[in-house]
């Protein structure tokens, strides 16, 4: 029986992997097309520039096409979106690396509202290296996850340019919404202690990549010290990740 | 990594304190080929002037971060960015 049983584990495994695979595959194609349609259209709208509002009339008209022969997907909202995505980001090798060729069409609307190039690459890189959910993600950007990093608040330094430098990670401030605790916290260490272990995946998260717990109050013992918070988080340690 | 958490503003005392746990846990539990160790103090509110002229201006590993139970408002948001512009400008 337990022989079947890890035989059934592993045709599920396989299974469960192809089916990642089959999403990625597709997605990757899905946002190639996007991105060429995307193109197509800037283009298109070139050669009809000196005409006076060609470019709305062409995206509704569109729009109306492919929703009559293709289904849905295609309102002009959407075509806005592809349209947009070619502007915001001319060269299609910014998602053909291994890095971000996961990245789903929801992330990609996303990380293109930010207004800043090299705001835009961090989240681009940590989204798709981190698989970020939409959700993670939008509330990454809403909480200035990106200027919120050290690195971002200083000037170009020998300090900013090591790439293992802590500055690329660590952040001020911290945000812990996703507690649901009071403003005012003061004298409530334990309070604060017991919803961070309590809300411990997400907190990871906003600490960033490469965290992982060790230990909840791991004591080091001193002479006075009766009640030490101290909790430990290693880096996994790997140049790669950071 | 050490976090220390401090409801109250940060003071002296916080930042000894981290510099010394951050000093044993390097000597008494750090493996080798681990980074070296980092300790973050997540405090309620910090004063700019203490940062400054206290070991956290120099050491490589001590880090003091504000925390913040609420997401900040896209003017908050706006604030922030704003004042490291400024911040950035002026070094």
């Amino acid at each position: 029986m337990n022989n079947n049983n890890s035989f059934f584990t592993e045709i599920s495994e396989l299974l469960i992997q192809a089916r990642t695979n089959a999403f990625k595959a597709v997605n990757t194609i899905m946002v190639q097309t996007y991105w060429q349609i995307g193109r197509r259209i800037i283009e298109e709208e070139q050669h009809g520039q000196n005409r006076a509002g060609y470019g709305e009339y062409l995206i509704s008209n569109l729009s109306r096409h492919l929703s009559d022969t293709l289904g849905k997907g295609f309102s002009e909202a959407n075509l806005k979106n592809i349209r947009q995505f070619y502007l915001t980001f001319p060269g299609f090798e910014q998602f053909d690396t291994h890095c971000v060729a996961n990245l789903s069409w929801t992330n990609i609307r996303l990380i293109m509202r930010v207004n800043d190039p090299k705001e835009r690459e961090y989240y681009l890189k940590e989204a798709s290296s981190q698989n970020w959910s939409s959700r993670l993600l939008e509330r990454n950007i809403k909480s200035g996850y990106y200027h919120r990093l050290l690195s971002t608040q200083q000037p170009t330094s020998e300090t900013t340019l090591e790439k293992q430098h802590p500055v690329h990670f660590i952040k001020d401030p911290y945000i812990a919404e996703f507690l649901n605790l009071p403003e005012d916290l003061t004298g409530k260490e334990s309070v604060l202690e017991k919803a961070l272990i309590g809300n411990l995946q997400q907190f990871l998260l906003e600490l960033g990549k490469g965290f992982s717990f060790v230990d909840r109050q791991m004591r080091i013992s001193t002479e006075t010290s009766h009640f030490m918070l101290i909790w430990c988080f290693t880096t996994i340690c790997s140049n790669v990740l950071w | 990594m050490v976090i220390d958490l401090k409801t109250t503003k940060l003071n002296h005392a916080d930042i000894g304190q981290i510099d010394m746990y951050v000093r044993m846990f390097d000597t008494l539990k750090r493996g080798e080929g681990d980074n070296p160790t980092i300790g973050i103090i997540l405090c309620a509110e910090k004063d700019e002037t203490i940062v400054k002229y206290s070991v956290l201006q120099e050491n490589k590993q001590l880090f003091a971060s504000k925390y913040k139970t609420l997401l900040p408002t896209e003017e908050e948001l706006a604030e922030m960015i704003a004042t490291r512009n400024r911040k950035l400008l002026d070094k």
